[in-house]
């Protein structure tokens, strides 16, 4: 008997499953193409041969190819950016109604404030475009662009704190563990450049001020190890270790992982561990990438108005506008799910002012990195999300005062928006009440928010699963409902 | 009263029907004290129920010892049930005439009560000495007007609460047994798009719910019959009731969107249209009010895909060319060259026929180009961006007659490559940024019918000249991006 999971080759069951499916394939194959069974170098499936997905995925026509997700870590004030509230600046000051509060839990940091005074927004809100979206003027680009856009103002979360939610929202599960959102799409999709990663993460540099973010948001948790995001970082080293020690030159490195290509193949007959071919994997797409991470790093070549349009922090390696402009150079090299994130939104006091900072970051980027890619024809196949992990109260954390607050936490409603393909463009969905605490209309959780991303990737989120220890898991759990209503 | 002043807030602009409407207001008036006294039927009717029931409980109690004070207090309760009886029936017959119930549905109600009432009264007679009647008369009339309270209460209740009231919670057996007549009337559902004719899938199955039992082969009230097609058309007595493309001038569809309280409204009685049939109608007027023509000529409008939606469970949102193709997937071993050549292929999905294309190897030649016509008819998706294509080599793909989208941004193509497009009858998303195309292919930009999609950004194409296309054809996206000064 197999006693070590890693000693274990193939015990009977594995062996009469295997080969009774594969004995059905090849039967088959042979009736659909009776000549091809016999023939050399038989391609059953394009997708697997030509991109490492799953067969049989996508299961549907994509409409969207590659996600740029913007990911606002520490969660903006929805109520000072989309969610126009009146009414909170008309009962300013006042105590949050118990009735609209509702039993609703309280972080610890709250939780002992005597009052909950409701804050007023103390920015104007204007609606723009045809489509007559609300938005403040801490975003002046966006709000020029806002017809391209779908806003979601109806989204809720089950977390309350910064790490279960940000997790809960990039894996599925509040719990650490499971495969970040990237990982299951580079798992079942593959690649369409073999000279890249599927999965980069680029983290805008110098926010360290609040929450952390740590690997794990960009793990595989259980899937083959090859598919975790791949960090790339502002300065001399984008991808830590990719480049040669000082005296080896490329034969010298091709040769040696020729050796140890041929020495590994000989463990893995051994063993049968998969984290072998994962990690053989990854040497070589590491081999690939000397050459492919330095060309989409120089960004010399993109002429002055480009930099004009991201803004002058895009000239500045590892800004949030640099790292847009670099997403926009990914997503045209093909690279399927493209994750920054952006810290220094968790504003539990001075909001006024910390959040015109957080804005004047990532307004002009957001709004240029959307069009650019518009231009290209690129939001043709790709999807730009831009959203955190939760919202933030309606009443103020802390005293409040005629020109400054804070605010808390707040799980149950929060704004995201999307932009690109297979959506409907210049809507918003869903909506919250007049306090701007609970959600009124169309409520979408974040497995719904899953699913639907997935279901735009071609990927029914029911069929995508992964056996591990037993149990067959996916990126919903037994959730999540594709939002229909926000579909082109 | 109130409701004069509604309707003359309705009508103004309409002097004719002003008059019509304060005539049958009038009317209306004692048709209010009718329908206010009517609707005290369902709560008499209880009385003449238990009268008649205690009546004969209080004779079976008293079995065969007959006492005369007895006979007396039976006999009085049968009065009371007979009185009651007669005067729930007059009720009911008040009611009846309100016109809210079809008089084929109240038929037997009606007249099974004016029995009842005729009955108990007899047997009010009948009970004050039962020795003068033989016995087979006193026990006929019980258990007569036992049955009758029990037919005659089932067919009231049925009026009231509808006649699937009593069964549709029942288990599934207790159902089927008594058979199940409920889907009947339901509009059908549609399965798919295809070879649906509006008219006759769509549009008569809400006459027959709503229309047909008053304007049939038998019956035509108003001279008009909606059950065959050329005599609809005709119209009634006065003259044709559907103007096509107009919903104004229509008859039938002022008759249906009429105040309820209007005696003009139709259907008088029954059910009226729900707003998802109205809106139906009202799109299938507008359109020309066509007897043949099929829902895949139409242009479903948005707000009427949720409406088909919702009435006949059918999804009309166009879908994609590349979604409707149906032709034999291509044999996995043609692709081995092409993959070899270069090209990266993908498979729409895992039932879809059509691929995905991308050149990704070196240097793209005609030779490596022609390759792809093997597979031709299977590419919907294309992109050779950034390659050495040349205007010559792109005859080759103008015969790709699936291709939906193109990518030729980044390369030296000119306005000769879209003359060749021009072909291409399902191309949807051009994508020619960075080419060196001009103002001169936007007149053929122009012709293509399913183009909604083209990228001119960074070509020689000026801005004034993309917007005036934009503005020319309107289902036409021209994008032409921020411009480099």
């Amino acid at each position: 008997m197999c006693t070590h999971q890693h000693n274990k080759n193939y015990s009977r069951r594995d062996f009469l499953t295997k080969t009774s499916l594969g004995m059905g394939a090849l039967s088959m194959a042979s009736m659909l193409d009776p000549m091809g069974l016999f023939a050399q170098n038989n391609i059953l499936q394009p997708t697997p041969a030509s991109s490492g997905g799953l067969s049989g995925i996508p299961h549907f026509p994509p409409r969207v190819k590659r996600v740029i997700y913007l990911f606002q870590s520490g969660a903006p004030s929805q109520l000072d950016l989309f969610d126009y509230k009146p009414l909170l600046n008309k009962m300013n000051g006042q105590d949050l109604p118990e009735s609209v509060r509702g039993g609703q839990r309280l972080t610890g940091m709250t939780s002992g404030q005597a009052s909950f005074p409701l804050a007023g927004t103390l920015f104007n809100f204007k609606q723009h475009g045809a489509s007559g979206a609300w938005m403040s003027d801490l975003m002046p680009h966006t709000s020029k662009i806002v017809d391209d856009l779908c806003f979601i103002k109806s989204m809720y979360t089950e977390a309350i704190n910064h790490d279960p939610a940000i997790t809960f929202l990039q894996t599925g599960s509040q719990i650490p563990g499971r495969p970040s959102i990237g990982s299951w799409v580079s798992y079942g999709l593959g690649t369409d450049n073999k000279n890249l990663p599927e999965f980069v993460v680029l983290v805008t540099k110098g926010k360290t001020g609040g929450q952390p973010l740590y690997s794990r948001l960009w793990g595989n948790g259980f899937l083959p190890s090859q598919h975790q995001g791949v960090q790339f970082r502002s300065g001399k080293d984008p991808v830590l270790y990719l480049t040669n020690p000082p005296g080896v030159d490329g034969i010298n490195r091709r040769d040696q992982l020729d050796h140890l290509q041929k020495l590994e193949k000989l463990n893995h007959q051994d063993i049968g561990d998969p984290e072998i071919i994962a990690r053989m994997a990854q040497y070589e797409m590491a081999y690939r990438m000397q050459t492919s991470v330095p060309e989409i790093m120089d960004t010399s070549s993109e002429p002055d108005y480009i930099y004009d349009m991201y803004g002058e922090d895009s000239k500045k390696p590892g800004t949030f506008a640099a790292n847009c402009l670099l997403a926009r150079r990914m997503a045209e090299k093909d690279v399927k799910f493209i994750q920054l994130y952006h810290q220094g939104w968790d504003q539990h006091g001075n909001l006024p002012s910390a959040i015109k900072v957080q804005c004047k970051d990532t307004d002009q980027a957001t709004a240029a990195l959307i069009t650019d890619l518009k231009q290209r024809g690129m939001l043709e196949d790709t999807l730009v999300i831009w959203g955190g992990e939760f919202g933030r109260t309606n009443y103020s954390q802390g005293q409040l005062t005629p020109d400054n607050f804070g605010r808390d936490h707040h799980p149950k409603c929060f704004t995201i928006f999307m932009a690109g393909a297979g959506i409907k463009k210049g809507i918003t969905l869903g909506a919250t009440d007049d306090f701007g605490y609970n959600v009124v209309q169309r409520p979408v959780h974040v497995h719904d928010f899953q699913a639907t991303l997935m279901h735009l990737l071609g990927v029914d989120h029911e069929r995508l699963t992964f056996k591990f220890q037993g149990r067959r898991f996916r990126l919903t759990d037994v959730h999540g409902e594709v939002v229909k209503e926000i579909l082109a | 009263m109130y409701r004069n002043g509604l309707q003359e807030g309705l009508i103004q602009s309409n002097s004719i029907e002003f008059k019509t409407l304060q005539a049958s207001t009038k009317l209306m008036f004692s048709l209010d004290i009718v329908t206010f006294f009517g609707r005290f039927h369902p709560l008499l009717v209880h009385l003449p129920i238990g009268f008649l029931f205690l009546a004969i409980l209080i004779e079976l109690y008293q079995g065969k010892k007959v006492k005369e004070k007895n006979n007396q207090i039976i006999a009085y309760t049968w009065l009371l049930g007979a009185v009651s009886a007669i005067i729930a029936a007059l009720f009911g017959w008040l009611l009846a005439e309100s016109g809210q119930y079809a008089e084929d549905t109240i038929f037997w109600h009606r007249w099974l009560g004016v029995s009842l009432a005729v009955i108990a009264s007899f047997g009010w007679w009948t009970k004050q000495n039962p020795k003068q009647f033989p016995k087979i008369v006193n026990n006929s009339i019980t258990y007569l007007v036992i049955g009758l309270i029990l037919v005659e209460g089932h067919l009231g209740g049925n009026l009231t609460h509808g006649a699937n009231y009593l069964l549709v919670y029942a288990p599934d057996p207790i159902q089927k047994l008594f058979g199940e007549e409920k889907k009947k009337n339901a509009i059908p559902q549609l399965e798919s798009i295809d070879s649906v004719v509006v008219y006759e899938d769509m549009i008569y199955p809400i006459i027959a719910r709503k229309c047909i039992s008053c304007h049939n082969n038998e019956e035509q009230r108003g001279g008009l019959n909606m059950q065959q097609i050329d005599l609809f058309i005709e119209g009634g007595e006065n003259g044709p009731v559907i103007t096509s493309g107009n919903t104004a001038e229509s008859e039938i569809f002022r008759r249906i969107t009429l105040p309820q309280e209007n005696e003009k409204y139709m259907p008088p009685n029954g059910e009226p249209l729900s707003y998802d049939e109205i809106k139906t109608l009202e799109w299938w007027i507008i359109n020309g009010a066509d007897f043949e023509q099929e829902l895949t000529s139409h242009q479903v409008p948005e707000p009427m895909q949720k409406v088909i939606q919702r009435l006949y469970g059918l999804d009309t949102q166009p879908k994609p060319w590349y979604e409707s193709v149906k032709i034999p997937a291509v044999d996995s071993l043609r692709l081995k060259s092409l993959v070899d050549a270069g090209f990266s292929i993908k498979t729409l999905g895992y039932e879809n026929p059509l691929l995905d294309i991308k050149f990704s190897g070196e240097e793209l030649s005609l030779e490596k180009l022609t390759k792809l016509e093997d597979v031709g008819e299977n590419i919907t998706w294309l992109s050779l961006a950034g390659t050495d294509i040349q205007d010559e080599w792109v005859s080759i793909i103008s015969k790709f007659p699936n291709l939906t989208r193109l990518e030729l941004q980044k390369t030296v193509v000119s306005d000769k490559s879209v003359e060749f497009l021009k072909a291409l009858e399902h191309l949807e998303s051009l994508n020619l940024y960075g080419t060196n195309v001009t103002d001169s292919c936007l007149s053929i930009l122009k012709n293509m019918p399913q183009l909604r999609r083209v990228y001119l950004w960074d070509s020689k194409v000026t801005f004034e000249k993309a917007k005036a296309l934009e503005n020319d054809k309107l289902d036409l996206e021209v994008e032409i991006g921020v411009q480099s000064k």
